[in-house]
């Protein structure tokens, strides 16, 4: 019955996680301008897939063969080989399968988180290469040193991060910001003063909707965090915590980080919302721990800097359309070293060092360098083989009009005269 | 054919071919192999994709404005 109930568990983990790629989906497809909806959806989807299947192919054995640091053919690591006889249908392993799928619902949700950001410029096949690395290699190979009961940092720092703000959201936003800075802005997105030029989303209640879908997919990504068994739950470290732990500063988190961020941004649709995602991400290290009120400052303080850490980058030139690198890759640093100013001094498990600010930072650094540099090294390989970016008639045209076989409206959408491409202004006469 | 025992009793790896077999190793390096070839199919769409509208040759026959397919 425990091993039934502890699948069950995980099965509506990984079932509620599918909403964070519904809302990613709806997110950026609002984002998106109306020529470049359909490629965007696919390129979801093709994440989506690419990710989870090569997940199976290496994922899933790099987390159980490397927290030590190096690749370990330790007992685990071969029951994690995709030949071994728990890698498939087995009458006496009931969790290899779900934990599996729970990660690679995690490892999903990294690889996507890119997505968003190098929206109508990047070739699929490049971001799918990219997202691969970053979703099946990078992101668990963090997983397995600093969120895993026998990860070195864990053994060696004290680090902790219960809900992964460090190994998924930082990881995915440090990397992301590699990827930005060798695939360009989008034409039109800067002017040749270097001033910024919004490109709106065409759809803004959509990626409104989007984010909500998330919100509500979290609560599978949080679900996931924790390790059920029939002696209650443990902490990814192995510390006992409960779920009320996880509701208390999850909401509060949500509620803080709107606030936050319609305070700092005087009120705009996109940054509102996506403080709440921010202030969910701030409070994500120590979520097991803060008071709730506590969780509510941190998380408001969370939304309240994402616009201005969006500012930040888009004065070096770098177009992230969907804010990632600001609320997974700031928030996501900005969560672990919150952890290490305000658990500092916390146990964790027998024998094992305690909670510190300096482990927090030295991990914090550790997540950084490994998001970023294979991203970027990568990038920088397609770019120079001319396989990053779409070229510039393609862009012009959009996407939709090229690869994709299909037309998102065919019978058109309303037009608001606006600024479009940051260049002409599209005259009420035109519009009609 | 496949199976890797004979009956439930004392079953416990039960997926096709059973573990570390020469059938399973052939299954996966055989998916591996789709998987990489996905990509190489994709890259190559794109830059027939690309090509025909920098030509302004539509792949998909149709409306040379649209590019779409024709109405079913």
């Amino acid at each position: 019955m425990t091993a039934t109930n502890n699948e069950f568990f995980y099965w509506m983990s990984i079932a509620l996680m599918m909403f964070i790629h519904a809302g990613f989906l709806a997110y950026e497809v609002g984002a998106s301008r109306s020529k470049n909806v359909l490629a965007t959806a696919m390129k979801n989807l093709l994440a989506f897939a690419t990710i989870v299947a090569s997940f199976f192919f290496v994922g899933w054995f790099l987390y159980n063969a490397m927290p030590s640091g190096f690749i370990e053919m330790t007992d685990a690591a071969k029951a994690a080989l995709p030949w071994s006889d728990n890698m498939g249908p087995n009458i006496d392993d009931p969790a290899s399968g779900i934990f599996w799928g729970a990660f690679a619902l995690f490892a999903a949700t990294t690889g996507s988180i890119m997505s968003g950001a190098v929206l109508e410029r990047i070739r699929t096949s490049a971001f799918l290469i990219l997202t691969v690395l970053v979703g099946s290699v990078v992101w668990i190979i963090g997983a397995a040193w600093g969120w895993h009961g026998a990860g070195w940092m864990l053994l060696k720092l004290g680090f902790h991060d219960v809900g992964a703000a460090g190994c998924v959201h930082m990881i995915a936003g440090f990397a992301t910001l590699g990827v930005l800075i060798n695939l360009g802005p989008r034409i039109g997105r800067f002017r040749s003063d270097g001033s910024a030029v919004t490109i709106r989303p065409h759809n803004l209640p959509l990626t409104m909707l989007g984010l909500m879908l998330i919100f509500a997919g979290f609560f599978g990504f949080l679900m996931g965090c924790v390790i059920y068994t029939d002696a209650g739950y443990a902490t990814i470290y192995g510390t006992p915590t409960t779920l009320s732990a996880f509701a208390f500063n999850t909401l509060m988190g949500l509620a803080g980080g709107i606030i936050g961020a319609y305070l700092t941004s005087k009120g705009e649709p996109f940054w509102t919302i996506s403080g709440g995602l921010a202030g969910v991400i701030g409070v994500a290290s120590g979520m097991d721990l803060y008071h709730p009120a506590l969780g509510f400052i941190i998380a408001l303080g969370a939304g309240a800097i994402i616009p201005f850490i969006g500012r930040l980058i888009e004065k070096f030139k770098i177009d992230d359309v969907v804010g990632a690198v600001s609320v997974h890759g700031g928030i996501g640093l900005y969560s672990v070293v919150m952890a290490g100013i305000f658990l500092a001094g916390y146990p964790n498990a027998e024998g094992l060092p305690p909670i510190s600010l300096w482990g927090q930072l030295v991990g914090a650094l550790t997540f950084a360098a490994l998001g970023f540099i294979p991203a970027y090294l990568v990038s920088w390989v397609l770019k120079k083989l001319n396989m990053l970016r779409i070229p510039p008639e393609v862009e012009e045209q959009g996407l939709d009009l090229s690869e994709v076989p299909a037309t998102p409206y065919p019978e058109g959408i309303p037009v608001t005269a606006m600024r479009v491409n940051g260049t002409d202004l599209l005259v009420a006469e035109e519009a009609k | 054919m496949f199976n890797p025992f004979d009956n439930y009793d004392d079953a416990t790896v039960v997926f096709t071919f059973g573990g570390f077999s020469v059938g399973v190793w052939i299954v996966f390096i055989l998916a591996v192999l789709l998987f990489v070839g996905f990509f190489v199919r994709m890259i190559k769409h794109e830059n027939a994709a690309y090509k025909a509208i920098i030509e302004h040759t539509p792949i998909e026959k149709g409306p040379a404005a649209e590019g779409e397919p024709p109405a079913y």
